[in-house]
């Protein structure tokens, strides 16, 4: 009997063993102690964030204009040595509120956006884009290939798209068109939709949500460029003049030396391999100086809007 | 329950084995299911985690912490186990986050994401709570880090599954340990209750009972012999042991019976024969006188002192012979002549018919035939004498397998169940003038042949006597 109590005894510790080994052959995770006396609110942001702020409004979806618009700020930061964060807003409305509290230090403005931004004078040009050699561009009207329309006046009475209200070519172009008919865009068009973008005015005509919309030349070229098809199904049936296009602009925190670095470093991105990789991403192909003045034309079309009563800056709502 | 009992051996093996499984086995199943449900719950969090940052991203890029907040609301909404999510941008600036005041300082230093890692995770213990904390990179195109989600997923769901776990676990062990003993006990009572009915029936063996046997198991649906494993074939190789012990114990006593008879007949021989001629010479010189009137009455009974005379040589003759039993002098006989020459031997009687069944094509068979002749006389005056009232003896002989059989069935008396076991031993007779010998002479006779007897019998209606020979001394 000694001998099975014995050969009992071992198998139960050989088991315990076994057991024990395969319980613990895997050393359990450490946890580290997290004491929650010190707490930290979501805002004001915290001392790490510093630095300038450029900011852009989406074109399209926030993604595609952050990752077009991230290389330029990585080589101003690059040429200029500043800490440059960029920030992408909804619309033209909100950079130019982000300049105006200062939340922002430089942005690219659309034309109209800049021309909008009240008081004026405020902001500094610090360049202007410039595409095909030119920094014109055109405000044009657009609908289906298979539409009927083949003018402006044809549109009357029906769907249009609209940009945001501080695009000139995206809302002031059809509101000065209106106006010089004698009516506004709600009285003009039976329906009116606000897209955001001009990439998604386009893609509305063509989806047939919209009859027509207006659009900046450029950004339809682009479109075309991108989605070749697109130029059977989207006839232009109206264009602007020549209006210049948008500014990178400073805002009024931005100290003056620092304007002039960025400046120069935008100014001579041309003669760098670096700089034209990253125009070519932005569709540009450089930035030229550029002032007040060049904005004129833009500023007609924009007036019938600021004229109008009980108008305000968008970002003032 | 002794130790050094069968039962103690295989119940205690059993019950260690068992224990010893299912302890090992908890053990086991503990730690797999543990990792399982650990991995389960990092995998949820890294995909909550993941889903929050690619929701976010859009949001974070637009700044939009209304939005941001929203996600994150839906987020512990919809996640009961979720402590906390908070959405950090580049510069660790937060964004949005779920915690009542404000993100632990703490927290912030924690789980640090490398720009070249997409995930992270690591467990803290957060006043006194477990909590695995994943930080999933909010990336634009995989190519720019703009932030990253943070959440932590309380570890309380998994300790309360690894609490029931362990619980059913031990139930399990607990219910598996209480059926292995049962099943120890079963197990090991079926071994040692046959163990211990054979010891009984060894002890009473033991004590001189050779009609003891081992019963176990049920027989077969046909009445067969009983079928069954190991301890029902040991039985029944018992059962066997018993009976050859039993055949050679009665084989024992009959040849100490006849040890005795043979030196108590040599005495007889001796001492009675030689009074028992003298008397015969008186009784003849007493015939030859004549007697005058009473001559014939004494006549009558000197023939009955005559006759006592010569019945009393009988049994002194039958002592010796029985004494005196020698080996066989085999030679190719017919078993129906010397049937027959038995027969014709018997006095006919008047109410007694002998009927015969024998087979013509009997082969001749080596055997002694003097012997036999006694064989088959003795056993046809026993039928005689079983039939003094009458009936009917019928003789037959025939070869069934390898034997040959002669058989003498009569309608007499009978024996009773009872003396059937004893009439072969020696001085066992159950009629008031028999020696006992007649019998046990012809057992002996035929076993010399390497043969056997049976016998059949119901009391009242006769006996059936089968001499059973090997065909095999015949056939060589």
């Amino acid at each position: 009997m000694r001998t099975i109590l014995d050969r009992l005894a071992i198998l139960l510790v050989v088991t315990v063993i076994l057991a024990a080994g395969l319980a613990g052959c895997e050393e359990a995770e450490k946890a580290r102690p997290v004491f929650t006396s010190q707490v930290v609110l979501t805002t004001p942001d915290s001392p790490r964030s510093q630095g300038l702020v450029f900011a852009v409004a989406s074109e399209s979806e926030p993604e595609d204009t952050y990752l077009a618009y991230r290389p330029l700020v990585e080589y101003l930061s690059a040429r200029t040595g500043l800490a440059i964060k960029l920030s992408v807003s909804k619309s033209n409305a909100g950079v130019q509120k982000m300049l105006k509290d200062g939340d922002a230090h430089l942005a690219r403005l659309s034309a109209g956006g800049y021309v909008s931004y009240l008081p004026a004078g405020e902001l500094e040009i610090l360049a202007k884009e410039s595409s095909a050699g030119s920094n014109c561009f055109q405000a044009v009207i657009i609908v289906r290939q298979d539409s009927p329309c083949g003018s402006f006046e044809h549109l009357k009475g029906k769907s249009f798209a609209l940009v945001d209200q501080v695009s000139i070519s995206g809302y002031s172009y059809p509101v000065w068109l209106a106006a010089d008919r004698g009516q506004s865009l709600e009285e003009y068009f039976s329906e009116l939709d606000y897209t955001g973008s001009h990439s998604m005015s386009i893609m509305a005509v063509y989806d047939g949500i919209a009859d027509g919309a207006c659009v900046a030349s450029y950004v339809l070229e682009s479109e075309i460029r991108s989605n070749p098809w697109l130029s059977d199904s989207i006839k232009v049936i109206a264009r602007s003049p020549e209006l210049t296009r948008g500014p990178i602009v400073a805002g009024p925190g931005l100290k003056a030396e620092w304007r002039e670095l960025i400046r120069d470093a935008l100014l001579a991105m041309g003669s760098s391999q670096q700089g034209r990789m990253v125009l070519q991403g932005l569709g540009l192909d450089g930035f030229s100086p550029g002032r007040e003045g060049d904005y004129d034309a833009n500023r007609e079309f924009a007036r019938p809007i600021n004229q109008q009563e009980g108008w305000r800056q968008p970002y003032e709502n | 329950m002794k130790t050094d009992s069968v039962m103690f051996k295989l119940v205690v093996p059993v019950l260690a084995f068992v224990l010893l499984a299912g302890l090992a086995t908890d053990l086991v199943a503990q730690r797999l299911i543990g990792q399982s449900l650990d991995l389960a719950l990092r995998d949820k969090g890294s995909a909550i985690a993941r889903q929050i940052a690619v929701t976010s991203s859009r949001d974070l890029l637009l700044e939009d912490r209304k939005q941001l907040q929203r996600i994150l609301d839906d987020e512990k909404e919809s996640v009961s186990d979720l402590s906390y999510a908070f959405i950090l941008d580049e510069n660790d600036n937060i964004m949005a986050h779920t915690f009542e005041t404000g993100v632990p300082l703490q927290l912030l230093w924690e789980n640090n994401l490398p720009a070249a890692q997409e995930t992270g995770t690591q467990l803290l213990e957060i006043d006194g709570e477990l909590v695995y904390d994943f930080a999933v990179g909010i990336d634009v195109a995989g190519q720019y880090r703009i932030g990253t989600a943070r959440l932590g997923i309380s570890s309380g769901g998994l300790e309360a599954a690894q609490a029931s776990l362990r619980t059913s676990s031990a139930l399990i062990t607990v219910f598996l340990v209480l059926a292995g003993l049962m099943l120890a006990f079963l197990l090991s009572a079926s071994v040692v209750r046959p163990i211990r009915r054979l010891h009984r029936v060894s002890e009473q063996v033991a004590a001189g009972s050779y009609d003891s046997r081992f019963e176990w198991g049920q027989p077969d649906e046909t009445g067969g012999p009983v079928r069954g494993d190991e301890i029902v074939e040991l039985g029944q190789a018992f059962n066997h042991m018993l009976d050859q012990l039993r055949e050679v114990n009665a084989r024992l006593i009959r040849s100490e019976k006849l040890a005795t008879i043979g030196q108590l007949a040599s005495t007889i021989a001796h001492e009675i024969r030689n009074p028992l001629g003298v008397m015969k010479n008186v009784v003849y010189y007493l015939n030859m006188f004549d007697l005058g009137e009473q001559d014939a009455e004494i006549k009558e009974n000197l023939d009955i002192l005559a006759g006592e005379i010569d019945n009393s040589n009988k049994i002194v003759s039958d002592l010796l012979d029985f004494s005196r039993i020698k080996h066989p002098v085999l030679n190719p006989c017919s078993l129906n002549t010397i049937l027959e020459s038995a027969l014709d031997r018997i006095p006919p009687h008047d109410s007694i018919s002998v009927a015969r069944d024998l087979d013509p094509d009997l082969p001749l068979i080596e055997v002694d035939g003097a012997q036999m002749h006694q064989v088959f006389y003795n056993i046809a005056t026993n039928a005689f004498q079983a039939m003094e009232k009458g009936g009917t003896l019928t003789v037959a002989s025939r070869i069934r397998g390898a034997n040959a059989e002669i058989s003498f069935q009569d309608t007499g008396t009978g024996i009773a169940e009872e003396d059937l076991a004893r009439i072969f031993e020696p001085l066992f007779s159950s009629r008031a003038r028999g020696t006992g010998l007649g019998l046990a002479l012809v057992a002996s006779l035929v076993e010399g042949h390497r043969g056997r007897i049976e016998v059949s019998s119901r009391l009242g209606e006769g006996s059936t006597f089968t001499v059973i020979l090997p065909l095999e001394r015949s056939q060589a």
